[in-house]
């Protein structure tokens, strides 16, 4: 009993101590009126906007100045590389030893390199070349790794080989895969075209990191109950992962593809640092970036500006990738 | 006679105690879940072995040896060339002593069967004769034979290494932690502020800014004797004596690191604060400080701990480009250099040595978190 008393309301803080019993409250009816019944069309409009998914995403999107930013200067690069490249004057890509280490000026803007090529142009031709190469790399590692991870979250027999691949590719180091690969398709293949054996080497173990994140993310919606349904209803394997799967994922698969770019760019860059790259004479960021590095003290400006296309490139995609990521967070959405 | 009962007692107790501790700690979950980790790691370890053992390979065999010497030599004495090329080739493990070829599978078997624990015959020295090998081995564990240093055991070769490498990796892992911790946490208590702003600024403008170039024009800028660092006397490449000639290297990979730790602090002590305890602490009125320092820092830690090992293991390894670019005699440097000049088993030496420590990093990660966050258990499924 004494227990009991303990919960009397009159105990607990907040309540003022029993001074108001229940007699002492007011009539019901001086508490409440009643109001009828509302006919006009006022009581069935929703306060708010409906809300649609992609459409807030948008506007999250366009309402970061960075996004903008990034948009804005990924398009200039891009049109710029597609167009530029085109109205190269004649010879001006071409090794001519009486250029070499031109200084700016004249119909050389940015002047020459160590072996006599138009450093605009040069530039503009290598921005091409790896977009190129990193949008192909990252497209092939973001199909594969979207299809090994749906696989791979949705057939829960296959996790012990997933996880052991992924154990075997994750612990070597990155570097040491594409030094191995790339020595030994050299070896192997030498009449491999240089852009192919990058690309292999790019997307070899690549795919891996994505499918791990795919993966998670499969297990995720998996347990919802639509999939349930569907799979009690006994739809097949591929279409749950086709119909139910990849719409909800899609959106996530963008955001870490655009992430995935910039990150191949620079890999193209540091093979060519280290020798596994494109060969010397082929135009591309990471050969340029590397040709200027030879006397770069001497002549600066021959490093600094494919440094700069490769530091706005980065920039660019980052700024889309966070914006992108944040706006795809559905509790920023209101 | 009250004290010998007694002792007995003791005794008892203590064997029985024993008995009892063992049969506990040998089912014991999280001892199973760690033994079991360490045995699919040793399997992960083997396929990592064959694997890149496998990869080598396929390099064909004219790569291996200097085609153009072998051919001058064929001119004149065919058998000289032929033991030429057969003791190049030999080296690389793809012949036996005679001549005779070995498959890509005996020489993965080869090599596990030289990492198994117990003495074994393996040859010692081949440079010199070879016509007369050497099959002794005092220790135990062999890794095979260098060629660009081939008087010297592989492990020795990469412990020598690994001091340097490591010396400045640990520096640069504190200064980072040091330097980010707060950062984030500074941005984390006011999203959206001035600081806040700033931070993402110099976050996002940090990782546009490629490593390669950044790391060139600090050696440039900071190793000029009369330029604006001249004071430091750093130089443009590192020397032993000169302890400053660190000042660069670590400060380039400290000032390139800072965004990413950071950015992962705040994100999880945002994700923190927005947590109903803290609401709750908040409508308790508990001042911000204490809430922060008390109850959210010590959440937030959890994610981030388990990265810990990882980071400090990985030092080992060593930064590829700056030990390139500061002439740093570390690990990073000796694998690029043995790529280059075909130095197998170093290549596979090095790689066993850094797959290894990744495993034991992701353990050792898992283990850690154990003790910060009571929650989550290890249990062997």
């Amino acid at each position: 009993m004494r227990n009991l008393d303990k919960f009397n309301v009159d105990n607990l803080p907040g309540f003022d101590g029993g001074a108001t019993t229940l007699a002492q409250l007011p009539n019901k009816e001086d508490l409440f009126t009643l109001v009828g019944e509302d006919k006009s069309l006022e009581s069935e409009r929703i306060a708010t906007a409906p809300y649609s998914y992609f459409k807030s995403v948008f506007k999250v999107f366009f309402k970061n100045p960075g996004a903008i930013i990034g948009l804005v200067v990924l398009g200039l690069i891009v049109l710029g590389a597609l167009i530029i490249p085109f109205f190269t004057p004649e010879g001006f890509l071409s090794i001519d030893k009486n250029r070499v280490h031109l200084l700016p000026g004249g119909p050389h803007i940015l002047g020459c390199d160590i072996e006599g090529k138009d450093l605009f142009y040069a530039i503009w031709t290598g921005i091409r070349k790896s977009l190129t190469l990193a949008v192909v790399s990252a497209s092939i590692n973001v199909v594969v790794g979207t299809i090994a991870g749906l696989i791979w979250g949705f057939f829960r027999k296959l996790d012990v080989f997933f996880i052991g691949l992924y154990n075997l590719i994750s612990n070597i180091p990155g570097l040491l895969i594409y030094m191995l690969l790339a020595l030994v398709l050299r070896a192997t293949f030498p009449q491999m075209q240089d852009e192919v054996r990058l690309v292999i080497s790019l997307t070899f173990t690549g795919w891996v990191g994505l499918s791990q994140f795919v993966r998670n993310q499969t297990l995720i919606i998996l347990n919802r109950e639509y999939n349930l349904a569907s799979y009690t209803l006994g739809t097949p394997a591929r279409r749950i992962m086709t119909k139910n799967l990849l719409p909800y994922l899609l959106a996530v698969i963008v955001t870490q593809g655009s992430l995935m770019i910039p990150g191949m760019i620079s890999s193209e860059v540091g093979l060519s640092f280290f020798g596994l790259g494109l060969h010397v004479n082929k135009i591309s960021l990471g050969s340029l970036i590397e040709n200027g590095r030879k006397n770069f003290t001497l002549y600066f400006h021959e490093f600094l500006w494919p440094s700069v296309a490769l530091a706005l490139i980065i920039l660019a995609f980052f700024l889309i990738g966070f914006a992108l990521s944040d706006s795809l967070d559905p509790r920023r959405h209101r | 006679m009250l004290s010998s009962q007694k002792a007995e007692e003791k005794r008892k107790f203590t064997f029985k105690d024993l008995l009892q501790k063992i049969k506990k700690a040998l089912t014991n979950e999280t001892f199973l879940y760690i033994m079991k980790r360490i045995f699919s790691s040793l399997l992960t370890l083997l396929l990592v072995v064959a694997l890149v053992s496998l990869l080598l390979r396929l390099i064909p065999d004219h790569q291996l040896y200097d085609v153009a010497q072998y051919n001058k030599i064929k001119g004149s004495n065919p058998s000289g060339a032929e033991a030429y090329k057969n003791l190049v080739l030999y080296r690389y493990g793809r012949t036996t002593i005679d001549g005779h070829r070995r498959s890509a599978l005996f020489g993965a078997l080869q090599y596990i069967y030289w990492l198994l624990p117990i003495p074994k015959k393996i040859p010692v020295r081949w440079d010199v004769d070879y016509t007369e090998i050497k099959l002794y081995w005092e220790g135990y564990v062999y890794l095979g034979r260098s060629i660009m240093f081939p008087d010297k055991e592989i492990p020795a070769i990469i412990a020598e290494r690994m001091g340097i490498s490591m010396r400045i990796s640990i520096i640069t892992v504190v200064c980072v932690y040091l330097l980010a911790y707060p950062l984030g946490l500074v941005m984390a208590k006011k999203p959206g502020g001035i600081v806040d702003r700033l931070g993402t600024a110099f976050i996002v403008l940090n990782y546009a800014i490629p490593g390669l170039v950044f790391y060139l024009l600090m050696n440039s800028i900071m190793g000029k004797s009369d330029g604006i660092f001249g004071w430091l006397g750093a130089g443009f490449f590192y020397h032993e004596l000169n302890p400053t000639s660190l000042v660069p290297p670590i400060f380039c990979m400290v000032f390139l690191s800072i965004p990413g730790t950071s950015m992962w602090v705040r994100r999880f002590t945002v994700d923190e604060l927005n947590s109903d305890y803290v609401k709750f602490a908040k409508s308790k009125g508990l001042s911000e400080n204490r809430i922060m320092y008390t109850h959210v820092l010590r959440n937030s830690i959890v994610p981030l701990v388990r990265s810990i090992p990882g980071t400090l293991l990985f030092s080992f390894v060593g930064s590829y480009y700056v030990e390139k670019i500061w002439s740093i005699p570390g690990t990073g440097g000796l694998l690029t250099g043995a790529l280059m000049r075909n130095d197998f088993q170093l290549i596979q030496g090095l790689t066993m040595i850094y797959a290894a420590l990744s495993m034991l990093a992701f353990l050792l990660g898992d283990i850690i978190t154990v003790f910060f966050d009571p929650r989550i258990r290890l249990r062997a499924r």
